[in-house]
């Protein structure tokens, strides 16, 4: 597709401007939050100004510090572990015609199609009695339900536009396996990882639900935090926690589009070229 | 020193397969030699190449470079270069370094990548063009880089899939030429596969024709068209003179008579189908082997005449001079004669059944 040159016309500057509005809006109470020592109705501006809610996320002995630690520790392995299963599991679906393709896939699907709490209770009961339950391991375990799925599925819409022949054509220039995994195969398939990976991020960073019933109120990560925050009606705090709730999202959009605009066509694989 | 390929007895069947996608296959390509692969697509025939590449395993037989099995030497181990119908330029890598991803697999240093390099543009007549983006470039220049891509590490056995299907018509024969160029001059066994005739004829030494995952001919292409092997190979090379009857030595008499033909043809005595292509078809009672026949359609090409002949329920295509001869008007009947030294005979027990499609082949 060729992106035209040119300004948009006004109807379009309407467009964008509205979806500005939609999408900043309500983000900026958010921002003025943390910084507000009170601010009451109908006031458009806090009253009085305060760093509260920072010192208390500082304080080490409140928590904060260890469920943002948690998160990311628990995200991390939960996306490396689905990238090492999602992306062989997505090339056979999206490549192989093999018996029993079609069950293999809607068993990769189910996770998300039933509800997770449906299942997680079973799961619970069965991770109390393997020991499982209430550690950092269960938790990683459990956010892999939605994770392997995601990762899969869209591995395997990459696989399935990629041409195996260029391994074929790469071997038989005289590149051992190894080589043609790096210089050939990996190349072809980087975009869709790393779009699958910040996504399998994202969905195991954003996880409440998932993690208070395995994890039982050990584990604790910023979803959990914000959510006491947020029943507790501390605006300030859940405000604060927000910011730092959002900042791998905002982090993530900023790289993609750095990352992957000009790049489409590697979204597709070589079937592009 | 040049490489002969020997195929033995090769079978392979693709898991999932009943039929085999290749059957007891045997083969003897000489070495600097240029052979065709030659059949309708799916009939096994890139499945063969691959086999030979090693890129595909053989279910059973072997495969021999100069006598020496090498079934289980890997793919990038044996020296032999695929070059694919649709180049598989990799898109990540400008033409220079597509071109020298070979020889950066066999660590060859990277001043002397850069010469080979260069020398194999110039050869493929794309110097300049290194550091352009595959996307960047024609079919017919994707295809030399390809070509170049494939020579650069001299390989011992050159296999090219379909080199010329995706070109248009004027680039086809710059290609032919081209392919035909480095065939010589790199002394390297080639072994192409392809769907159109022409181009095997054109281009091979030697024709592999095969139907059904099964070798029928292998001969010269000459003999494709002077002594086919059996009457759905005529008909694959265009021929379809085609008079049934019974032979007795030098007799064969059919429904419109006696004919004579060659005593020395390697036939036996029986039921056999006479061939005779439409140029050695003459116009007018010349000797013997004449008869009378209804001319249902005449076509005048400019250098010849092509007729449409009819007698005894059997027809025939005639090309004959564009002299014309009094009387050899469409619906008016005429003489034609038979040269007895052009007439070909099949037994007809070779009748093999007709073309079936691949039921579960390759994808090509």
């Amino acid at each position: 597709m060729k992106i035209e040159d040119g300004k948009p016309n006004p109807i379009q500057w309407m467009i964008y401007l509205g979806i500005l509005v939609g999408v900043i809006g309500p983000l900026i109470p958010q921002f003025i939050w943390p910084f507000a020592k009170s601010w009451f109705y109908p006031d458009l501006i806090p009253s009085a100004w305060g760093m509260r809610a920072w010192q208390y996320i500082g304080n080490p002995n409140n928590q904060v510090l260890e469920a943002v630690v948690n998160s990311v520790l628990i995200a991390v392995i939960v996306t490396v572990i689905s990238i090492l299963l999602g992306v062989p599991a997505g090339r056979a679906l999206g490549m192989y015609r093999f018996k029993g393709r079609e069950l293999v896939e809607l068993l990769i699907l189910a996770p998300s199609i039933i509800p997770g709490l449906a299942v997680t209770m079973g799961i619970h009961v069965m991770f109390i009695k393997l020991g499982l339950a209430d550690t950092m391991f269960g938790v990683i375990l459990v956010h892999l339900i939605p994770t392997i799925p995601y990762m899969t599925i869209s591995m395997s819409g990459i696989f399935a536009n990629y041409d195996p022949d260029f391994e074929e054509q790469a071997k038989s220039l005289g590149a051992s396996t190894f080589k043609t995994f790096f210089l050939i195969t990996l190349p072809a398939v980087f975009p869709g990882i790393v779009t699958g990976a910040m996504f399998s991020f994202l969905i195991s960073w954003g996880q409440y639900l998932l993690t208070v019933l395995i994890g039982g109120g050990r584990v604790i990560t910023l979803p959990l935090l914000l959510f006491s925050f947020a029943s507790s009606r501390d605006n300030m705090l859940t405000s604060a926690l927000s910011i730092i709730f959002l900042l791998p999202a905002i982090l993530i959009l900023v790289f993609t589009s750095k990352f992957l605009s000009g790049k489409s066509s590697g979204l597709g694989g070589f079937g592009n070229i | 020193m040049m490489t002969s390929i020997t195929l033995r007895n090769i079978t392979k069947t693709y898991e999932g397969c009943r039929e085999p996608a290749v059957e007891n296959f045997n083969l003897e390509i000489q070495p600097g030699e240029l052979v065709a692969f030659l059949g309708p697509s799916g009939c096994g025939k890139t499945t063969t190449l691959k086999m030979i590449a090693g890129l595909h395993s053989v279910t059973g037989g072997d495969v021999l470079f100069n006598g020496v099995r090498v079934n289980e030497v890997k793919p990038e181990k044996r020296e032999v270069v695929m070059v694919y119908q649709n180049y598989l330029l990799f898109p990540y890598m400008n033409v220079e370094e597509n071109v020298g991803f070979g020889l950066r697999m066999r660590k060859v240093p990277k001043a002397e990548i850069a010469e080979r390099v260069e020398e194999i543009l110039r050869l493929v007549k794309l110097e300049g063009y290194g550091k352009r983006s595959p996307a960047q470039l024609s079919g017919g220049q994707k295809q030399r880089v390809a070509l170049a891509r494939a020579l650069v590490i001299r390989p011992k056995i050159l296999l090219l899939d379909e080199p010329l299907a995706n070109l248009d018509a004027h680039l086809r024969d710059e290609m032919r030429d081209l392919i035909l160029k480095i065939h010589k001059s790199f002394e390297v066994t080639t072994v192409f596969v392809t769907h159109d005739q022409e181009e095997a004829v054109l281009l091979a030494d030697r024709i592999a024709l095969i139907f059904d995952g099964k070798l029928v001919q292998y001969s010269p292409s000459k003999d494709f068209y002077e002594k086919p092997a059996s009457e759905k190979i005529a008909k694959f090379f265009g021929n379809e003179n085609i008079i049934h009857g019974t032979r007795s030595g030098s007799a064969v008499s059919t429904v419109l008579g006696g004919f004579t033909v060659r005593p020395d043809l390697e036939v036996p005595d029986g039921e056999v189908s006479m061939l005779i292509r439409p140029e050695s078809i003459k116009l007018g009672k010349t000797g013997g082997n004449g008869f009378l026949f209804r001319i249902t359609k005449k076509i005048y090409m400019g250098t010849y005449t092509r007729y449409a002949i009819e007698a005894g329920g059997i027809e025939l295509d005639v090309t004959g001079d564009s002299h014309d001869l009094p009387g050899y008007e469409e619906e008016r009947e005429a003489w034609f004669s038979f040269q007895p030294e052009k007439i070909w005979l099949i037994p007809r027990k070779n009748e093999a059944e007709p073309l079936k499609a691949g039921s579960c082949s390759d994808r090509t």
